[in-house]
């Protein structure tokens, strides 16, 4: 068996990572560079060259304006509600659909939970406003018909955290349910069968075998979401936001799409974007650390 | 030696005279082929157009040697203002631009102007444009409002023919099954508004009634709404006091207007729905028979009496003085300064022939093209009565169901581009109502608005930091207080929060650049 | 199949609680999946009932009638429908080979363990995830515009040709592939070229298969890029059609503009167009969702 080790790679495997290596250089990697921007007063019709320096300047301004406060609390606003809302709803949807004894009946609800991940945001957002619409939707349609007032729940500032966060939980549950599934799905049944001789009640088996043998799955799970909250999913919370209640629903991602891209205010934007991304960072590698000192778990890598 | 003299002076006498017929040759226009142009504008009225079938375009080509390439941009602030900046940044620039800014304004093309991205019009008005000389160079206040910063004027504007823009409407059948009159102060007014609301003035049994609207314009809330503020001497943003710039929500008064707006809106006699509405309220809940006081553009509003009137015989939507809160004379600053703020046009730098360009800038604004621009063309959609020029049912009953401006839009007319609007199309465009009240306000409620005034590039970034700060907060402050989440008085925490974020600066440019416009 | 509560013993009686557990369990399961299907049910309602039911507010559970097709004629006269349908199939289907195409070749050099350019090419590949999304906004949109790629399709198909994740995903699944298959092909004097395709991909159909589900979903409901990068109507996708026809009923107006007529059919057709866009994706769900749960046990299982 030839196991001479050659000295020069197959060119050809080189060849083949041609295109990912042009891809990632033109569209990521030069990108990346043009954080500089942030440090000038860009203007597109100067060009990078000629457009005049700035240093620190719109950090500065960003950082002592009313807007710092109020994006960065409200990234982390959404961001914690979701960790103490919507990260528990998909591992009790996984122990309930894991408990169906009929596979048809499983499979039904499976399918059902699943169908809103697929659906476009674009809709989901669109019928949600419209549920919620205060003369015409069905929620205030039904408030009506108890006596009650119509709330305008989209102009409310209050409510866009909860409005975000349910309707999250209505699109992704059922598919970040899988991952607690498989997990459930990889218990050694004859643990349950040796419990349940021991004469062990169904709460006695969830608590003993089921929580502590997913538990690793689901730490792994909640250390990644940590690490995400910064990028608060940025397309759907654009889609669900409107200018009356900005105060409470613009995150970072959104400013900075409505300062760069619709204001064209691109130096300014680019440094929003930047502290975003050294922010989400620090994040990462601090919760990345901390799984890796956890012993069942896996790390990222 | 003489003879060779004679010869070369012979030929250069040929040569030479041969050269002179050559160039008075080419002194006559010689017919060429038209020039091309691109034109980027933004469409008047959601409709699709076909710019090759409107005569009146056909004609204006035919007359300037053009040949125009029109790309329509819808007109919702969204979609315009990021097409623009897309098509800036992607440095490709058609050779005509039509563009305004979100809620009206050229800053931006005047910004660009400097950077290059547009030719400065000056010259070429002076040497090739006698008709935009005469209303644009030799008139101080339009010249003014469209020199930018640096010196140069970047575009051609569209100059409107009245003043009065918007104001104060109610139904006059409701106020007869009521039994009251016209308010004159805010305090009638909330009365009205209360018997509007309670005592079922549209007779259907139900309490469904909205006393008070104001369409907003799109983040703009207070768009109409803010005209209570005159009420109160308050303003809803730069506001003159004797020479001195001030800025209307920092003022003790502003928060009487607030007090006042969150008193009617916590009783419902305001739209409960006005931060939200989408679609065109208006016409919705008029329609509906539902409203009825509202603060809004005159021509349009005074139409709907035509249009309503045709399923609700008994409306009748007239005019009203501006209530008087604390001042004991009624006024408003509301009115459009002949340079309209939504429209105008600009030449690009790519532009391959800017003589020919401004030349067509020229005919629009000579009488002939303010007739096509406003009028279309003859026998077609306009006919002369008395040496006056008056529409055909072509535009005022339209047979395609489109409205009198959609009517127009669709002829060719009435586009944003630099064109000037008749007196004669207000007359037609508004009916006697919307005339009436015209009139009335011009004559005795407008005042003076702020002056236009523009920065240096210094300025502007300034501005754009902390100005921007400054109206958010007053923009979403202003809302919570009205919404009843705030009181009145502690919107005073909301001006120390202004001045917090660098109001002193603000209004020192403001007060440095008003200063330079009164030096010159 | 484990389950919860312990397997089911045949004969074994079991105790009244774990039946009245269970029920439950099912009850809960079923209310959930009702909220879950109510809104679809409302839009499928909506868009066969008159535009005059719509607007009266009188759908609620079901279509009212008299049943009307009305918003899907409206809907398919609509040539920015017919123009968006096109746009989203052109993105999806060139989009996802594209896709798949760079990232299986990327992924192959990257699963061989004699390549010497390992170490360094997946960290080229995986340093560029540390970036979000937000921080390269901004830049991404510039180089695009520098590239003169703005306003075209092509920006869309080749700004996001692949995904770093999907590529380090797919090298894990080629790494399962046992390395003796490898050297039996390279004793027959096999090149690369051939053992991927003749070896690797063959054996690879559940992992394209899946990750090419996840790339196509992407492409097909993707909104965010496609309203940015483009501006001329005729290249939008079917989800910035839709958004905009959601959005214009919600805005506000400016100046002077005539009534409202639309005002009713606008509702109608809203409904229509969002059964439209999303019909397709029902309906080859049921076959995705075998490969999306396989995919994702795949998927977390190798972490």
């Amino acid at each position: 068996m030839r196991r001479a080790k050659s000295l020069h790679d197959d060119p050809a495997l080189w060849i083949m990572l041609i295109p990912v290596i042009l891809y990632l250089l033109l569209f990521r990697y030069i990108p990346i560079s043009g954080v500089l921007i942030a440090l000038k007063r860009f203007s597109p019709f100067l060009g990078f060259l000629k457009s005049p320096w700035n240093g620190l300047e719109y950090f500065r301004q960003f950082f002592s304006s009313i807007y710092f406060e109020r994006v960065l609390r409200n990234t982390l606003v959404l961001g914690g509600y979701y960790l103490a809302f919507a990260f528990p709803v998909p591992i009790i949807l996984a122990l309930m659909l894991n408990s169906v004894r009929k596979p048809r009946l499983k499979k039904a609800f499976q399918t059902v939970t699943l169908l809103p991940h697929f659906v476009s945001f674009v809709v989901i957002a669109g019928i949600a406003i419209n549920l919620l619409s205060p003369r015409t939707g069905v929620v205030n349609l039904f408030r009506q018909s108890i006596g009650l007032e119509p709330i305008f729940f989209m102009q409310q500032q209050g409510f866009f955290p909860f409005i975000y966060t349910f309707i999250r939980i209505f699109k992704e549950s059922g598919y970040e349910a899988i991952v607690y599934l498989a997990a459930l799905t990889a218990i050694d049944p004859t643990l349950y069968e040796a419990a349940e001789v021991d004469g062990a009640g169904r709460w006695r088996q969830l608590t003993a075998i089921t929580l502590p043998s997913i538990m690793p799955t689901i730490v792994l799970m909640f250390l990644v979401r940590i690490g995400n909250i910064v990028s608060v999913s940025f397309e759907e919370v654009l889609l669900l936001q409107n200018d009356v209640i900005l105060e409470t629903s613009e995150v970072i991602s959104t400013f900075v799409y409505r300062r760069g891209l619709l204001g064209a205010d691109y130096s300014y934007a680019t440094a929003v974007g930047l502290f975003e991304t050294v922010f989400a960072l620090i994040l990462v590698v601090s919760s990345n650390s901390i799984a890796r000192r956890f012993k069942n778990a896996a790390s990222l890598w | 030696m003489s003879k060779k003299l004679l010869v070369v002076l012979l030929v250069a006498l040929f040569v030479g005279s041969a050269f002179l017929a050559c160039k008075k040759e080419a002194a006559t226009p010689v017919a060429t082929e038209p020039t091309a142009l691109s034109v980027w504008a933004v469409i008047a009225a959601e409709i699709p157009l076909v710019p090759e079938e409107i005569a009146a375009w056909n004609v204006i080509e035919r007359k300037t040697n053009t040949n125009l390439n029109w790309n329509f941009v819808s007109s919702l602030s969204e979609v315009k203002d990021q097409q623009f900046n897309l098509m800036v940044a992607s440095g490709d620039i058609p050779d005509i631009v039509a563009y305004y800014e979100k809620s009206g304004g050229h800053t931006t093309v005047m910004k660009l102007g400097s950077e290059g991205a547009f030719v400065p019009l000056e010259n070429l008005i002076a040497q090739h444009a006698p008709n935009l000389q005469k209303r644009i160079l030799n008139d101080p206040a339009v010249r003014e409002a469209v020199t930018a910063p640096d010196g140069h004027i970047y575009h051609v504007p569209m100059l409107s023919a009245l003043s009065a823009a918007r104001g104060w409407f109610i139904r006059d059948d409701w106020l007869a099954k009521v039994g009251m009159q016209k308010p004159k102060t805010t305090e009638e007014l909330y009365r009205v508004l209360v018997a509007f609301r309670d005592m079922d003035p549209n007779g259907n049994g139900k309490k469904d009634e909205i006393p008070m609207l104001a369409r907003r314009r799109g983040e703009d809330w207070a768009y109409n709404l803010g005209a209570l503020a005159y009420a109160f001497n308050a303003d809803v943003d730069f506001v003159l006091r004797d020479g001195k710039v001030a800025y209307g929500p920092a003022e003790p008064q502003y928060r009487d207007y607030l007090a006042y707006i969150a008193r009617l809106y916590g009783e419902k006699l305001i739209d409960q729905e006005i931060l939200t509405r989408g679609g065109n309220p208006r016409d919705a809940l008029l329609s509906q028979n539902v409203a009825g006081v509202l603060h809004d553009w005159f021509a349009s509003t005074a139409d709907l009496n035509t249009t309503i009137g045709k399923t609700l015989p008994d409306f009748k939507l007239t005019h009203f003085a501006p209530p008087m809160g604390t001042v004991n004379k009624p006024f408003t600053r509301i009115q459009q300064s002949l340079v309209r703020a939504d429209g105008g046009w600009s030449i690009s730098v790519r532009n391959p022939d800017p003589v020919a360009t401004i030349k067509l800038m020229d005919f629009i604004y000579s009488d002939e093209g303010i007739i096509l621009t406003n009028f279309g063309v003859e026998g077609q959609t306009y006919t002369m009565n008395n040496g006056k020029p008056q529409y055909l049912a072509a535009i005022t009953a339209n047979p395609n169901g489109m409205g009198m401006h959609e009517s127009l839009v669709s002829n060719g007319a009435q586009w944003k581009i630099g064109m000037v609007q008749s007196i004669d199309y207000e007359r037609q465009f508004a009916n006697a109502i919307a005339t009436e009240a015209r009139l009335d306000y011009m004559q005795n409620y407008i005042v003076p608005a702020f002056p236009l005034l523009s920065f240096t590039a210094e300025e502007a970034e300034t501005l754009k930091d902390k100005l921007s700060q400054i109206r958010t907060l007053t923009n979403e402050m202003s809302a919570r207080v009205m919404v009843g989440a705030m009181s009145a008085a502690d919107f005073a925490n909301t001006v120390s929060e202004m001045q917090k974020v660098g109001l002193a600066d603000v209004l020192k440019i403001y007060q440095t650049a008003y200063d330079r416009t009164i030096r010159k | 199949m484990p389950h919860l509560f312990g397997k089911r013993h045949k004969g074994i009686r079991r105790s009244t609680g774990a039946v009245v557990g269970d029920f439950f369990i099912t009850l809960g399961l079923a209310a959930i999946c009702a909220i879950m299907l109510y809104p679809f049910i409302y839009v499928l309602s909506a868009a066969i009932s008159s535009p005059e039911a719509i607007r009266a507010n009188s759908v609620v559970f079901g279509p009212v009638k008299p049943f009307s097709l009305e918003a899907y004629r409206l809907v398919f006269g609509d040539s920015r429908i017919w123009i968006g349908y096109a746009n989203t199939l052109y993105y999806a289907v060139f989009g996802t080979a594209l896709n798949l195409a760079v990232t299986v070749l990327a992924a192959y050099p990257l699963s061989r363990r004699r390549f010497r350019g390992r170490k360094v090419m997946n960290l080229f590949v995986s340093i560029t995830m540390f970036i979000s999304a937000t921080g390269m906004m901004i830049p991404l949109f510039l180089v695009v515009k520098s590239l003169g790629l703005l306003d075209t399709r092509a920006s869309l198909l080749l700004a996001f040709a692949a995904s770093p994740f999907f590529i380090i995903l797919m090298r894990s699944f080629f790494e399962t592939i046992p390395e003796e298959l490898f050297e039996v092909a390279r004793l027959d004097g096999a090149s690369e070229w051939t053992i991927l395709l003749r070896v690797v991909l063959p054996m690879s159909g559940a992992a394209l298969a899946t990750i090419g589900l996840y790339y196509l979903i992407n492409r097909w409901n993707g909104y965010f890029w496609a309203m940015v990068l483009i501006t001329d109507p005729n290249k939008h996708p079917l989800q910035v059609v839709l958004r905009q026809l959601i959005v214009v009923a919600q805005m506000g107006e400016e100046l002077d503009v005539s009534i409202d007529r639309a005002g009713t059919t606008a509702e109608a057709i809203k409904y229509a167009t969002i059964v439209v866009s999303t019909l397709p994706i029902a309906l080859i769900y049921p076959f995705l969702q075998k490969f999306f749960v396989k995919g994702i046990t795949l998927g977390s299982i190798k972490g």
